[in-house]
């Protein structure tokens, strides 16, 4: 739904065919912010190299069942030298198995490292695939060789849809009334530098100011998504091995100011090589 | 008078739908003090709140789920909001050949009518209280590892 120049709205179908004379409308919406150019009512969808006229195979068809995993270390046990270990075995893992034919493409994993005065490190993921408890025991084995492992984990299988329903629960708890929050995030097309990690070290462990709820998410990413062209659709962004998000949440109005300081300072000293922001080039995707 | 004409009405701050919609708000560093908003059952519905809002010349915005992380609908300037969560269907189109997923959809409920109906999947992102319109759209990210699809959590809008 747009306005035209004489402010009157009205309606219009955009698609992503060569054809259609509203594509660049479709691009517009997909790429520059969904409230932008007029609002979305509807969304019609296809996997992008499928036949026929029946639905359940214009689709990607849902797993079988789904294996949820939640590792779990405690900043007790990580000293510099660990965690520069952890980040950068993390980042090799990446960069082995981002690939669109990575038999590990059916692994995704979270890694929250949260402020050391939170006292925990959290790796936590999904598998779709048929052997997925030796894969996640892979995955954890690669991250924590040479340090502590892990001193708690959970694995659970359970069907598509009850994890789709309620995904990992306790990752999205939430206090009554809500929160206030500040991410800044990042795709990264290769690994955390050392200076990167030094970076997320100091102000993951600094304790001169009281940010209880800081956290640097580390998430992998590639698999099917990398398959596009980064100018097939308006998401560029296809040659990304990680994501990684600088954040925090608090309660009080009043500790705005010291959360949002410790968040862009952070976010700033990650990238501080390209001026303090992921410049789109070889290392990042940007978003 | 059909339900499509009752949600078609402004919603002022005295009505408790308005603080439903505008308490939406995922964030709570923003707020917004909307003159009314606006509940679309239909696009017949959206087209005569934008056309209203422009005449009036009154700054619009629109809300499916409330997930938004910065201020862009909870925005003190924002003078009317449009909220699509009435707008839920979801069908197969036959003559596009494609499933339809109406904006006021969440992740969740998408996620079940997919997969109970035809046993399929979208990568859609990771909350299940997210709306369609908004995510779709501006796309988050995702861990639905289904069919290899793997593609991570989290996060669109940066204002630093």
């Amino acid at each position: 739904m747009t306005v035209d120049e004489t402010g009157r709205a009205a309606r219009v179908v955009a698609t992503r065919e060569p054809s259609d004379p509203n594509r660049d409308l479709w691009w517009a919406h997909t790429g520059g912010g969904g409230g932008n150019f007029g609002i979305v009512t509807r969304c019609w969808f296809r996997a992008p190299d499928a036949s026929g006229s029946d639905p359940s195979t214009l689709l990607p068809q849902a797993p079988a069942s789904v294996v949820t995993f939640t590792a779990a270390w405690t900043w007790d046990d990580i000293d510099r030298a660990s965690f520069q270990r952890l980040l950068r075995q993390h980042g090799t893992w990446c960069e082995r198995n981002s690939g669109v034919d990575s038999p590990n493409a059916t692994l995704w994993t979270l890694l929250e490292i949260h402020r050391r005065q939170f006292g925990a490190i959290i790796a936590r993921g999904i598998s779709t695939d048929a052997a997925a408890e030796p894969q996640i025991e892979a995955h954890l084995a690669a991250l924590s060789d040479g340090i502590a492992p892990p001193d708690r984990r959970e694995l659970a299988r359970m069907s598509w849809l009850q994890f789709a329903l309620n995904p990992f629960p306790d990752l999205f708890a939430m206090p009554p009334g809500g929160v206030r929050m500040k991410m800044k995030d990042a795709l990264l097309r290769r690994s955390l530098t050392d200076d990167q990690i030094d970076a997320a070290y100091e102000h993951l462990t600094r304790a001169d100011c009281d940010v209880m709820g800081g956290v640097l998410g580390v998430a992998t990413y590639g698999g099917a998504v990398n398959r596009m062209a980064p100018d097939a659709t308006a998401s560029g962004q296809c040659a990304s091995i990680l994501d990684v998000a600088c954040s925090t949440g608090w309660l009080d109005a009043r500790d705005d100011g010291i959360n949002l300081r410790w968040v862009r300072a952070f976010y700033r000293d990650l990238f501080s090589d390209s001026g303090g922001v992921p410049i789109p080039g070889d290392a990042y995707d940007a978003r | 008078m059909t339900m499509t004409a009752s949600h078609a009405h402004r919603i002022g701050p005295d009505d408790p739908r308005y603080r439903a919609v505008v308490d939406k708000r995922f964030n709570k560093r923003f707020a917004a003090r909307p003159d009314y908003v606006r509940l679309a059952a239909s696009s017949d519905d959206v087209v005569s709140a934008v056309n209203e809002a422009v005449a009036e010349r009154r700054r619009l915005v629109v809300t499916s789920g409330g997930h938004c992380l910065e201020g862009f609908v909870s925005d003190p300037d924002a003078r009317v909001i449009v909220d699509v969560t009435p707008m839920k269907r979801i069908d197969y189109d036959v003559e596009r050949r494609a499933v339809m997923i109406e904006a006021g959809a969440t992740v969740g409920e998408a996620f079940r009518a997919l997969f109970e109906r035809w046993g399929a999947v979208i990568p859609l992102g990771e909350y299940p209280e997210i709306g369609i319109g908004g995510h779709a759209s501006a796309a988050p990210l995702v861990f639905s590892a289904a069919s290899s699809v793997s593609r991570p959590i989290i996060c669109t809008a940066s204002r630093s």
